[in-house]
């Protein structure tokens, strides 16, 4: 076995490679029938993620990181640039490579209340992607989504099975998700926001939950934040994106030690900070 | 008396009768609150916050009601005033920029107009320039600019809107705001600048208020005394450099420690106090309402009600396992 | 509100019959919806009731039962309740049977312009762009054409059309506005993520038409199912009363035909009022019904109402 150390410092190793990809949304004019694009929602974006690590994707809202990773996902065409995951060219892909592609890269929503389709069952939406690429018989299945979902910590898993969405808190929602996007085993997951509609204290469980994973199974992670603070607790390398662009990248530690770009000052000037109370508050769960 | 508190709450109970039967959301809630001053209110969701706002504005859904206690407002009983009372007290004395409000801007009317129409709700013998003023004069408190004004809430960012928002509960000069959730949804640089700005008011304008919230960071930011909250009970009550530096109930300090933040340190392997999602209410007779979830508990926590317990003269914790100097 | 806590040690079912209840519910609190389903029962009971008569006695077949004692058009009588047309065939048993002639026309070709109006909605709004284009043109096209016009026209051509043509003609003629509804439907639905999540996954077109949308419209089909309904009774009325109809069965539009036929328009009130009553009071009822589960399925028109329950 290399050490992850060796395996981050080869390029072989690079999993994704977005390359200068510009993405523009086209605006409707419903008055006068025709379409302009409006400024790049995704402007001339190049990253590179290795195997194995967490990446943060900073931003704040409309900043664009949803776009990318729609661009990732192969949900939307971009204008101008390259994809690479793996040896795939995102751009190109189809039919049965898109299949495989679509196994290897898998995504955590940020809405758990509109990421479910509310008339599938628990079972049915973490199964469906083993029905999609027809992995494992009704036996198998039925394990290897049991697998997933004790993994994302709903136990006892056949508590859930037959529940639907609706009669599942935001956090389980959430759970969920993560053990549909799990369940195929994929490489690569794109974690879009996923506690932003969580409370504080709930999304703790969710970041444990998604360390777990990266932990135990070697995902390499694209993590969409606009919290600096999270990002830190959970990314080795993060980029901040402002307008479309990547304004700065680099190790975690370093950026939020030493931010080069004014936004990123902002954003660190901009967190909420108390006097960190937590060993005085360990101390005093008295006894 | 010069020190006298602006809200004057006490043992206030609020029930919804549902068809499961009656669900006490908040009980037994106490706290005094003076002009210029900010309370927050910390817990998940769920536990009540959203519903002692509401109370606090007269505007309890039909099936809620006030089981129990008193909201004095100077030297107002709320709960004795009829409708009509209320209505004329409301969003002069105190006013509320509810949950999600910036969402329910109506998209078919301009901004401005919407605020407007708040205005001359309330003073209806405004004319149209003086409530045009008055509106500009408001964008200018909360930093819109003017030319905005015409614009349609989907041409505002969400930060502007919840500005609009926050005009409009500022635009009959309350005494009292009560913000529910005001940065949830919003990004952390948005959400510093309207927390300064709610700050700003309650310096400038010697506004008292009420910051609602699931994120104690928020609260943090402009609070003077902190209510915690867990299954519509407060836990723990006190000033924000002792709930923080001092947290006593074991709650508060699992809520404390599951906030990341950049100065802190959280280790994802241990395994601490994992926060779970609690059903409101349902709290076991005579037992701790944290008793199921607590590292602390013991035999004795699932057999009694704890009472309140001081710390200080200000810091106060209903736990039956703080040590206290004062007794 | 969104139930967020685990309410699901009290309400285990699916989403499906979740839905049911709320919208029983909403419904159960709608005076007009009530009235609706009230008057639905009372047809129904009669659609049920229509099999019975010829069993009584072969005079009481609505089409070829005659009374032999009888061969003009005479008013109520113990032995014909409503009275007998012109030929002395017992007007009750017609229209009975009338009833069941409605349903029939009514919800099969409700049903058939539902299904091609919904697949057709659903493809437009998928695919999108020029397909969309396409068929929304030709769903306008068709919503335009004087339809009663054509399906006379069809039959002039054509000669007698049975009831199953006049059906499936009518079905032809009324789907676009479903198609309409249903696109729109499932242009919002399109974006919403649990769409794009199944695309993650890497379901199918199909999949994500047949699993993931269908589901999501249905309820919406079914609320313009019964405006079809209405709509479908009137048109059979109409053809019938114009001497369109199929000469084979007894419609409610028909018994008007026959009473218009033979002169009897204002010598026999008791034969002329049953028919025209029905079709007007079973379209009304439909509609009812139709309006009452608008209200239920449409969001912004129960926040209207609720909105004044809490200023109540
Ligand atoms: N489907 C769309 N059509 C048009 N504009 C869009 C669409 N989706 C996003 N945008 C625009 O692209 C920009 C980036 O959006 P997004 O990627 O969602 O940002 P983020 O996820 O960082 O909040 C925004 O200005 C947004 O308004
Ligand atoms: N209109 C209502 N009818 C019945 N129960 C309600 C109603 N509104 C709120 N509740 C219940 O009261 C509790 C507290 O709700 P709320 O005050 O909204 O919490 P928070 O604002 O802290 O999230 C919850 O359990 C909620 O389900
Ligand atoms: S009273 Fe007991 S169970 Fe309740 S919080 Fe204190 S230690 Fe925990
Ligand atoms: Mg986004
Ligand atoms: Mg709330």
């Amino acid at each position: 076995m290399i050490s992850d150390q060796d395996r981050i410092q080869s390029p072989a190793d690079i999993i994704l490679r977005v390359e200068n990809v510009v993405k523009a949304y086209e605006m409707r004019h419903f008055s006068f029938g025709g379409s302009h694009k409006t400024s790049p929602a995704v402007d001339n974006v190049t990253i590179r993620i290795n195997r194995g690590e967490a990446f943060g994707l900073v931003g704040g809202s409309g900043s664009g990181k949803t776009t990318l990773a729609r661009l990732i996902l192969k949900l939307e065409r971009f204008d101008a640039g390259a994809i690479h995951f793996e040896d795939l060219n995102v751009g190109k892909l189809k039919g049965p490579s898109l299949k495989s592609f679509r196994r290897k890269i898998q995504m955590i929503p940020q809405d758990p209340y509109q990421s479910l389709n509310p008339y599938f069952s628990i079972f049915e939406t973490v199964a469906e992607p083993l029905v999609i690429h027809r992995i494992g018989d009704d036996k198998a299945r039925r394990r290897i989504v049991e697998n997933a979902m004790v993994l994302s910590g709903l136990t006892p898993a056949a508590d859930y099975y037959d529940r639907y969405p609706h009669q599942l808190s935001g956090g389980q929602r959430q759970r969920v998700a993560i053990a549909r996007a799990v369940v195929l085993e994929p490489q690569f997951i794109i974690a879009d926001e996923p506690t932003s509609m969580l409370d504080a204290s709930i999304s703790i469980a969710v970041f444990k939950l998604l360390h777990t994973i990266k932990r135990r199974h070697n995902v390499t992670f694209l993590f969409i934040t606009h919290d600096l603070a999270a990002a830190r607790h959970f990314c080795e390398r993060i980029a901040v994106m402002h307008r479309g662009k990547i304004i700065e990248t680099g190790a975690t530690e370093k950026i939020i030690g030493n931010p080069q770009a004014p936004y990123t000052k902002a954003l660190i000037a901009a967190q909420p900070r108390f006097v960190s109370f937590r060993n005085i508050g360990k101390e005093s769960a008295k006894k | 008396m010069p020190n006298m508190p602006l809200l004057d709450v006490q043992n206030l109970t609020i029930v919804y009768r549902t068809n499961a039967g009656p669900v006490i959301a908040a009980e037994d809630v106490c706290f005094t609150l003076e002009r210029g001053r900010a309370v927050g209110i910390v817990g998940e969701s769920g536990c009540g916050k959203t519903t002692i706002g509401m109370a606090l504005m007269g505007l309890l859904p039909e099936n809620g009601f006030v089981q129990q206690g008193r909201i004095i407002i100077e030297d107002t009983d709320l709960l004795s005033l009829t409708k009509p009372a209320l209505r004329a007290l409301r969003w002069k004395k105190m006013a509320m920029i509810f949950q999600a409000a910036m969402n329910a801007l109506n998209p078919v009317h301009r901004v401005g107009d919407q605020i407007a129409e708040a205005i001359q709700t309330h003073y209806p013998d405004y004319s149209a320039d003086k409530t045009r003023k008055e509106v500009a004069a408001l964008f200018d408190l909360v930093d819109i600019p003017r030319n905005r004004i015409d614009d349609y809430p989907h041409q505002y960012s969400g930060g502007m809107k919840q500005r609009a928002v926050i005009a409009m509960a500022l635009s009959c000069k309350p005494d009292l705001i009560i913000a529910d959730e005001p940065t949830t949804a919003l990004d952390v640089i948005v959400q510093d600048q309207i927390l300064k700005k709610i700050k700003a008011f309650q310096d400038d304008m010697n506004i008292a208020t009420i910051v609602i919230s699931h994120d104690i960071g928020v609260v943090s930011e402009v609070c003077d005394n902190i209510m915690v909250m867990y299954k519509g009970r407060m836990i723990e009550y006190g000033k924000c450099e002792e709930v923080f530096m001092s947290p006593a109930h074991p709650y508060t300090v699992a809520l404390l420690s599951s906030h990341l933040s950049l100065d802190s340190t959280y280790d994802f392997q241990a395994d601490i106090e994992n926060i779970t999602e609690a059903p409101a209410a349902s709290v076991l007779p005579g037992a701790c309402g944290y008793a199921e979830k607590c590292r602390h508990a013991d035999v004795q926590c699932f057999v009694q009600t704890p009472a309140w317990r001081h710390l200080s003269s200000t810091h106060r914790v209903l736990c039956l396992k703080v040590v206290t100097n004062d007794q | 509100m969104q139930s967020k806590t685990e309410t699901g040690k009290h309400e285990r079912h699916s989403y499906r019959a979740k839905l049911l209840i709320d919208a029983w519910r909403l419904f159960h609190d709608n005076l007009i919806g009530r009235i609706g389903v009230c008057l639905l029962i009372v047809f129904g009971l009669m659609a049920l009731l229509s099999y019975i008569p010829p069993h009584v006695d072969p005079m009481y077949h609505p089409m070829t039962g005659v009374d032999p004692e009888i061969s003009y058009a005479s008013p109520p009588s113990t032995r014909h309740w409503l009275g007998t047309d012109n030929i002395g065939r017992d007007i009750l048993s017609q229209l009975l049977t009338g009833a069941r002639v409605a349903f029939l026309v009514g919800i099969s070709s409700a049903f058939i312009s539902i299904v091609i109006g919904t697949l057709i909605g659903i493809v437009a709004a998928y695919w999108g762009k020029m397909l969309d284009g396409l068929l929304m043109r030709f769903a306008d096209m068709v919503m335009v054409m004087p339809s009663l016009l054509v399906i006379l026209l069809l039959s002039v051509l054509f000669g007698q059309l049975s009831i199953w043509t006049i059906v499936i003609l009518i079905a032809l003629f009324r789907w676009p506005a479903v198609a309409r509804v249903i696109r729109s439907q499932t242009l919002s639905l399109k974006q919403r993520p649990f769409i794009d999540m199944a695309r993650v996954a890497g379901a199918s077109h199909l999949r994500i038409i047949f699993r993931h949308i269908l589901p999501n419209v249905l309820p919406m089909a079914l609320l313009y199912m019964t405006f079809r309904i209405t709509s479908a009774i009137i048109v059979e009325a109409a053809l019938s009363f114009l001497g369109f109809g199929d000469p084979n069965t007894v419609s409610w539009g028909m018994m008007l035909q026959w009473v218009w036929k033979t002169g009897h328009m204002f010598q026999a009130p008791y034969w002329l009022l049953p028919p025209g009553l029905c079709i007007s009071f079973m379209t009304l009822s439909f509609y009812m019904m139709g309006r009452a589960m608008e209200e239920v399925l449409d969001p912004r028109l129960r926040r209207v109402r609720n909105a004044k329950h809490a200023a109540a």
